[in-house]
This record gives structure tokens, sequence and C-alpha cells, in this order.
């Protein structure tokens, strides 16, 4: 049997994660559509919603179906022009999240509602997993996300009612997430688990139906943001939650918020090597989910696959299923793979296999997209690394303020005062965010080998000058006081 | 052991400069240093009427100062007087010893910075019932302008959190610079001729140059940044000496305290430099004529090189114009340098129409949407909504709410210690008043600065984020209060990209113009 790299690459990472991440085009939206979809229940086919939001040089009005021209009662002489413009304006709205597509499938239009959730096929899986962690939470987190989901009282709503009120509304296909292989990620205290009381203590500071309706989209988007936090460090996680080597670390990967603004200090490259950090453990967690895919498909067994029956089966081509239509990429492709088996330095044949598909699939000229990859680019999709872009590769922690508000919201109880210590030591513990606040925070990273180092213009500019702009950040959400004798006291808003 | 100071002269001058001393001075040299406030009478009349009054604030803000001046005329031991609560490694000691005055009916002033004392309040209140006392306190320092007044039982125990003080006010900085400029700058010289220190004491008692520099210095007051007493001091004994107190009768422009007032190191010097290098202190014919009197004193033998030779002399001039504007006479005033936007949040600040300013806020808000509008009369909502980490491409709004379901606060003192502290307010708050908690956007001098510079009508994409989002948050959450139809409205959507806006009725399931 022909090994299939992109099939090792995305079985490798639902044995680790329990889901396919390698989706070179997961968008933050599209966790929403899948996460909302699951908590109401149904979707919607808005087909009309989809012909108006389609762009007029594609579509021009003109070809639109007369029923959707008919609920436009605009000058008769004139509608056309009136139509083009009317929609490249407004189909913007939908197109806000950037995944608004020419077809419905695949496209996840923004939704404040449940009449803008399709059933969408990106981010399906990733999508159960977070929506598995909001269901094991013991709370009213998904009541609350219905009220404000089949309210439609909502500006956006309303725009759109005459073109989605009357689409077909179908089950969603929910289905239970069925967990990774390897282990259970929610048993032992592992990092799922602080996500699913994060998510239990977000809920508390959600808002409740008032006077017949529930018009606060901003909770909609606390959620997604959280959901899109905890799957980052779910996924940067799970390599030291698996590992059976002996060498697991105690504390969290480390995620060094850079609030300095700047790319050259010790703080800055301190949160790069963080960034590394990630990648790095996200590509070993792909390693040992091919380890066990190669298992699985029998590669132990050295009858089969001693090292010179696999230079053979790469000599004759019969060792990968490639998919090339021309000979001469072909031969490349397989003298690639060969220099990578031959040149690997392990001694056991099958460890050299697991390195060389698991290097193989990292390359970009096989055509995977890894974990890896997906992960990273998600992270500056839903601002949690800076700076945004495809083209940028050193990325830093440096989340938007809309994105540290729900995960502040998610280690504090409603009312609840504590110092900001006590807040860093939190988000350190339970998420292993790092900002200079707790006097561990150097071991935390030394753990990782991961060094600040020196100034030469500034005594530790993590415990100061970064600690100091995180304290600004925390204090202009609204969220700190800051007193004399250095005590800043965090407060979140009671319900 | 600290120093104790003895002198009261030029020497004390210097070392005032250069930080912290309360605690090591004479009680002559207390009594000298002392600036009289409304705060004095408070304390008096207060320990006359048997209370005891927290004085709580950061360091530098005259706690102690005022414990040891009340100690004369209030002797410790029938007063209760606690210098610096810090010194306690255990709270609960002090407590017990502070409940004990308490219970006796012992009237005293206690000194708490307010990190201490808030964690005093927060950890044992159960214990200590007149903490709750004080805590309440401290959550009503300051109240809006239209509010309720809450009551609050000042019956025993006052507190008066000095961060709420403006130090930085006529008063006290004239009563500042008289006493340092006359009374010490002019002690303790043995020298003939003039050094640096009778030059600048000179130049501060003249009455122009004393009102110049109340007016710069009550200018950086209307800032956000808290000012010490110290600081204030720190300031005006830098300025008059330099931190030096040997007399230098050969001494530069350096040691001119026009100078010396953009050069220390400290709260008063950071304003002062921001507020010089400020956009908002640029005047086109006061620089340009202090810019042509500077070309003309300097020599420069490449045209390309003047601004890099020029510059150092025309800050100089224009930091002299500041204080001596009658001296250069130029033709104008350096008040005029003032008028700016920063005015305008200053009489927004302080408007006496609350129905104007809520207009003009209703307006700037309106315009920051939709700029060709001045509408005044209604706040429409717009939202934006999306999960990526982007600005917005298109931002939606149905809603609008009267103004009469705004109100514009501002916040002032509790009455209870109005007569003890001067307050100037950083902000005012625009409140809409249709919940039963209130949903407040706070109108600092910055968001006024921002929405006001917005007539020049930068694009929408260009604008700072940060802005947008205390906006929009606002106008998400004031929307959550309000009930409209589900069926029908008036839709307005704005395309940031080309700043189009398309705005269309929705009224069942059919589309109008």
């Amino acid at each position: 049997m022909k090994l299939k790299l992109n099939d090792i690459n995305g079985e490798a990472s639902e044995w680790a994660y329990g889901f396919k991440a390698t989706s070179r085009s997961l968008k933050p939206v599209h966790l929403a559509q899948v996460i909302f979809g699951h908590t109401v229940g149904h979707v919607h086919s808005p087909e009309n919603l989809f012909k108006f939001a389609e762009k007029p040089s594609k579509t021009p009005s003109e070809d639109l179906p007369e029923e959707i021209r008919e609920q436009f009662e605009f000058d008769r002489r004139e509608i056309d022009e009136q139509l083009d413009r009317f929609r490249q304006t407004v189909r913007k709205v939908l197109g806000n999240d950037n995944a608004l597509y020419a077809t419905q499938r695949g496209s996840a239009p923004t939704c404040t509602s449940d009449w803008f959730l399709i059933d969408s096929t990106a981010g399906v899986n990733a999508g159960r997993f977070l929506y598995h962690l909001i269901k094991e939470s013991d709370s009213d987190l998904e009541e609350k996300l219905t009220a404000q989901l089949t309210d439609h009282h909502d500006s956006i709503s309303v725009l759109f009612r005459p073109l989605v009120k009357d689409a077909e509304q179908e089950s969603a296909t929910v289905k239970e997430w069925q967990g990774p292989d390897v282990d259970d990620p929610l048993s032992d205290d592992k990092i799922a688990t602080n996500f699913v009381e994060g998510f239990e203590t977000l809920s508390t500071h959600l808002k409740e139906r008032t006077s017949g309706a529930v018009n606060y989209p901003r909770d909609l988007r606390r959620v997604v943001k959280f959901s899109g936090f905890a799957l980052y460090t779910y996924m940067a996680n799970r390599h030291n939650e698996i590992r059976e080597d002996g060498n697991e670390r105690e504390n969290l990967v480390p995620q060094l918020f850079n609030y300095t603004h700047e790319k050259d200090n010790p703080v800055a490259h301190a949160s790069l090597e963080c960034y590394d950090t990630v990648s790095t453990e996200v590509q070993a967690t792909s390693r040992l989910g091919v380890e066990a895919e190669l298992d699985k498909r029998g590669l132990r067994d050295t009858t089969e696959y001693s090292e010179d029956k696999i230079l053979q089966k790469i000599e004759d081509h019969e060792l990968l299923d490639l998919n090339r239509n021309s000979d001469s990429k072909l031969e490349n492709d397989y003298d690639t793979f060969r220099y990578l088996f031959e040149g690997d330095p392990a001694d056991d044949v099958f460890d050299r296999m697991v390195n060389t598909v698991t290097d193989a699939i990292h390359q970009s000229r096989y055509k995977t997209y890894t974990p890896v990859d997906t992960i990273q680019t998600y992270g500056w999709r839903m601002g949690l690394l800076k700076p945004r872009g495809n083209r940028a590769n050193e990325r830093r922690f440096s989340p938007d303020p809309e994105l540290l508000e729900p995960i502040l919201l998610s280690v504090m109880k409603p009312g609840e005062q504590i110092s900001l210590q006590d807040l860093c030591n939190r988000l350190r513990r339970k998420y292993g965010i790092i900002v200079g606040g707790t006097e561990n925070d150097r071991d935390h990273l030394d753990q990782w080998d991961i060094a600040v180092g020196a100034s030469t213009i500034e005594s530790d500019p993590l415990s100061n000058r970064n600690y100091e702009a995180f304290k600004q950040a925390v204090i202009e959400l609204g969220f700190a006081r800051e007193y004399a004798d250095g005590v800043t006291i965090v407060t979140t808003e009671q319900q | 052991m600290a120093t104790e100071y003895t002198q009261v002269d030029k020497t004390f001058l210097a070392e005032l400069s250069r930080g912290g001393f309360a605690e090591s001075l004479t009680p002559n040299q207390r009594r000298q240093i002392h600036i009289d406030t409304k705060l004095d009478e408070f304390l008096k009349a207060a320990l006359e009427d048997g209370k005891q009054v927290i004085l709580t604030g950061n360091p530098g803000d005259g706690k102690t100062q005022h414990i040891l001046m009340s100690k004369d005329e209030y002797p410790e031991g029938d007063y209760y007087y606690l210098p610096d609560a810090s010194e306690y490694a255990d709270y609960g000691e002090l407590l017990k010893e502070w409940d004990e005055k308490y219970q006796n009916g012992t009237a005293g002033i206690l000194a708490i910075n307010d990190g201490p004392l808030y964690e005093m309040v927060t950890t044992y209140s159960d214990e200590y019932e007149f903490l709750n006392v004080v805590q309440e306190q401290l959550e009503n320092q300051i109240i809006y302008d239209n509010d309720e007044v809450p009551e609050i039982d000042c019956s025993e125990i006052v507190v008066v959190d000095l961060n709420n003080r403006n130090v930085l006010t006529p008063s006290i900085v004239t009563k500042a610079i008289r006493k340092l400029a006359s009374e010490f700058a002019t002690q303790g010289h043995n020298h003939t001729g003039h050094c640096h220190i009778e030059y600048n004491a000179k130049k501060l008692q003249d009455e122009r140059i004393q009102e110049n520099i109340v007016d710069f210095l009550t200018e950086l007051g209307n800032n956000d940044r808290h000012v010490t007493v110290r600081d204030l001091l720190n300031f005006l004994g830098y300025i008059l000496t330099a931190g030096i107190d040997e007399c230098q009768t050969d001494f530069g422009d350096e040691l001119k305290y026009y100078n010396l007032a953009f050069d220390g190191v400290g709260t008063v010097f950071d304003l002062a430099r921001e507020r010089f290098h400020s956009p908002q202190l640029v005047h086109p014919f006061v620089d340009s004529r202090l810019w042509a009197e500077a070309e003309k004193e300097i020599k420069f033998s490449d045209r390309e090189d003047a601004n890099e030779v020029v510059d150092p002399l025309f800050n100089e001039k224009k930091r002299r114009f500041l204080f001596e504007d009658n001296l250069m006479d130029i033709g104008y005033e350096s008040r005029s340098l003032y008028q700016d936007v920063e005015y305008k949040f200053i009489n927004h600040r302080n408007g006496r129409s609350n129905e104007g300013s809520k207009e003009q806020v209703l307006k700037m808000l309106n315009g920051y949407f939709l700029p060709s509008q001045s509408v005044r009369s209604k706040l429409q909502l717009w939202l934006s909504h999306r999960y990526r980490s982007r600005s917005s491409l298109a931002l939606v709004s149905r809603t609008s709410v009267p103004k009469r379901d705004f109100e514009i606060l501002r916040p002032k003192l509790h009455p209870q210690i109005e007569d003890a502290i001067g307050y100037t307010p950083a902000h005012t708050a625009l409140e809409y008043s249709n919940s039963d908690k209130p949903v407040m956007l706070q109108i600092t001098r910055a968001l006024y600065r921002s929405l006001y510079t917005l007539d020049a009508n930068i694009p929408y994409t260009l604008r700072s984020r940060d802005t947008e989002q205390q906006i929009l948050e606002f106008m998400e959450e004031v929307e959550y209060h309000e009930t409209y139809s589900e069926e029908s409205g008036t839709i307005s959507v704005k395309d940031t990209e080309n700043g189009r806006v398309e705005t269309i009725d929705v009224s069942n399931e059919v589309y109008r113009r």
C-alpha cells in the first residue's frame, strides 16, 4: 500500500488532537459557524442571500432572479444601477470576515444570528472540539448563546431580513466530538480542562435577556475569540501532554505577550522564541501522530520495511502515492524523499521512516498543509500574533484588546477583586501566558530553554516595561486601578 | 539616620529640588515650607469636631506634613496620629491600635497610602466595622453632578483621598513661588555680585513672570496625570537652584529658570516638556518671529544647516517667551499660545450649559461616522461585527437614540469633602440614562481631541482603532438596552474604505429607498 502523505498528515493530526488541523483557510468565522450551529442545532440555506451577495461584477443585478428583484421597490428605470451600488456596499457587511466566496459551499458569512448560520464545511472538526469544551462546562453558556443567536433585533439581521427570514431551516450536522486516539484530553488536569473552566467563568460575564431582547453581538465575539485562543493553546501544549519519553515539562508552553510594541529588545526576542517553541511543539506532535499512523499501516514490520526494501520501493516509485502528472516532478519528489531518508541519523529504520515522513509533510513540495501552518496562521487571524499577513515570518505574541478581554474574563468571576500579580499568576498557570508579573516567569521560560536576555539600556525589561505596559492595557480595558505602593487591583463588573 | 535640616536657606532649597524630605525637617522648617490650603482649615475643623481624618493618596501628597503641622496645635496624646502606615509589617497590629483609639473617640489624623488602605478595607472589614465606613467613603469621593448625592457617614471618620487634589492651581502655585523665591532663595549668600539663585529668585518675584509661571503650571494641571505637592516643590526648588547650592556668580543661560523648567527630573518637568513640544503650543506668528530673531543672532555658513543650528536658540527663546513675554516685546502675549483645541475640552468640561455640551458631544460622535452631518438631537448607533482581527470593511446602523436619553455628567467631589481639597476632573461622561445600570462613555481629553480633530476629515481607515473601539463598545451597550422592531427599520451601511453610505428602509419584507 502506497503512503499518501496528505492522509498521514491529517490522520496524525486526528490521532493527536481529535481533529484535522490541516486547513489553510481556517478563519475565526468558520469556528463561529460550527460552534453556533451546534449550539442552536440548526442552520439555514439562504440561497437568495448568497445570490444577492455575489459581486455585481460577477452576477449583475439584472441577472438576479426576479423574486429577489421584486423585493426592492426601487425606481424601476434605475433599479439595476441602484441595486449594483447597493449590493457593492452591503455585501461587505457579510464579508467582514473575509470568508464570503462566490458559492455558498465553504463560504462563511459573518453571523450575528442563526439566520446566517450555514452548513459550513470549513473548521468542522476543530469547531466540534470547541463546542465540546463548552458543553462540558458547568455553565449556561449554551443557553446564553442560543438566546443571542435566536434574537433578530440586531441591525445586521434586520438589514438582511427580507433575504433570509424564509430561508429553509434544516438540522445542523451535529456530531459528538470523538476525541483523539492517543488519550482523553479532558482528564488529569490537562490544558483542555482549563478551557472548560474558562468557558464556565466567561459565561458568567455574558448578558442576560433584557426587555424581550438580547441584542448584544459582542458576546458572540467574546466566545469566538476565547475559543480561538483555546484552540491555539490546546494545540501548542499537546506534545508535552502526550509525549512519553520522560522529557515532559511541568509548565505549560509559554506565550510571552510582548507589550513593548517593539521588535528588537530582550522581551520581543523571547516572545519570538515562544512562537518558535509553539511551532516546534506542534511539529513534534505531528511526529508522534505520524509514528502512530505508520505503525498502524504496518511499517514496523521489518520484513516488509527493511532499509533495503524501503530504498527499493523508493527506487521503484512504489512507496508514496503522489498526485503528480509530470514524471520529472515525480522523480524530484522521490529524490527528495530519499535524501531525507538517507540523511536521517536515527538508528532504528522505523524511527528513520517516521522522521522522514514528518520532515516530508513539513516541506512545501508535497503540498501538505500541516498543523503548524494552520495554527500559526490562525494565530494572527484571530489577533494573538503580530504582525498580521501572509508574508511575515517573525511573529510575536501581541494580543488585540478584544482578545485580551475575554481571556481575562475567563479567569475572573464577576465582581471578584484580585491583585494584578494574582491575575498574572492565574494566566501563567492556566494558559502559560507570561507578561512579567510573577516571580516564576523566568523559571517558567527557563524550563523551555527561553531566556530573556539582558538589555543594554534598562534593567529587567520583562518585569518593568513589559509588565507596566500590560498593566496599562488592563487599566484601559477598564478592569484595573492602580494604587500607591505598587498595588494594582483588578476587578470585573458585577453582572 | 537622615540629615536633619536646621537651616532655611538656599542650601535647603537645593536639597528640596532633589527630592523627599518631610520626615527630616525641623518643626521650624516645616512651618516655613508649609503652603496653606483649604485642607488646613478642613483638618482643624474636623479635629475640633472630634473626628478621625484618613488622609490617603500617593507618597508626596503631603499627608505626613499635615500631621506634623497639626501636632503643634493638637498635641499627640490628646490626639491620635498615624504618620506612616507602611511602617507596620502587620496591618492587624495597626488596626488594633486604631480601633482602640476609634472606640475611645480619640480624634486624629491618619496618613495611609491608598494601596495599604485598600488592602486593609478588603481584608479586615469583617473584623473592624469602621472599615466599612472607610470603604464607603473611598468609593464615593467623586460623584457625578446630577446624581442623587450618596449618603455617607462622616460623623466620626472622614476620608480624604489626596489623589484627587489638584495641586497646580493658581492659589497653591502662587503661594509656593512666593514662599520659595522670597523666603529661602535670598538667604545664606556670602559673595559679591549676583549668583544664579539670586538671579532666578529675582525673576520669580517679578509679578508678570510669576503670573506666567502660574498660568503655565495651571495649564499643566489640566492634564490627567497626578501631581503631588512634593513634585511642585521639587520643580520650584530646581528652577531656582538647578540643584546646586554653591553660588554660581559666573553662570550661563543654562542655569536660568526658564531653561531649568524643562531640564529637571520629575512629573512636572515631564509635563512641561510634553507641553512645550506638543503641536498645541505652536503659534504661527509667535514661532516665526522667534525663529527670525534666532536666525539673526546666530551665524551659520550653510543654509541647509540652519535648522540644526537655529533650533536650540529658537527653543531657548520660546522658553523665555513663555514667562518673559513682556520683556521680549514681540507683540504677542504668551497666553495666546494656549488658545487651542485643549481649551475646547476645558470649556466642554467646565461648561455651564449641559444641554449645549451634550449636543456638541452628540454632534461629534455622529460626525465620527458621518462627517458631513451635524445632527445634535440624537445619537445614531453603529455596529461593527467581525470575528477576525482587522478593522471593519462596513458598519451598520439602524437605531438612533434621542438626546433626552443622554446626560453629560461632570465629576465633582462629594459635598462632605468638597471643602478639603481642590479638584479638577480629567473627564466628563456621556451617560445613557435608560437603563438600570449606568452605561457611560468617558469623554477624556484624548477622546475629545480625536473627535474634534476629525473636523479635518481624517479618512475612516486611518483613524485610531482604540477610539473606534471605545465608541462602538458604548454604542453596542446602549443598543442592548434599546428595544426596536425586529421587522422593520431604516438601515444605513457605511463602506469604510470609500466612505460611501447606503441607506434603505426595510419593511414588510421589502426594501425601499
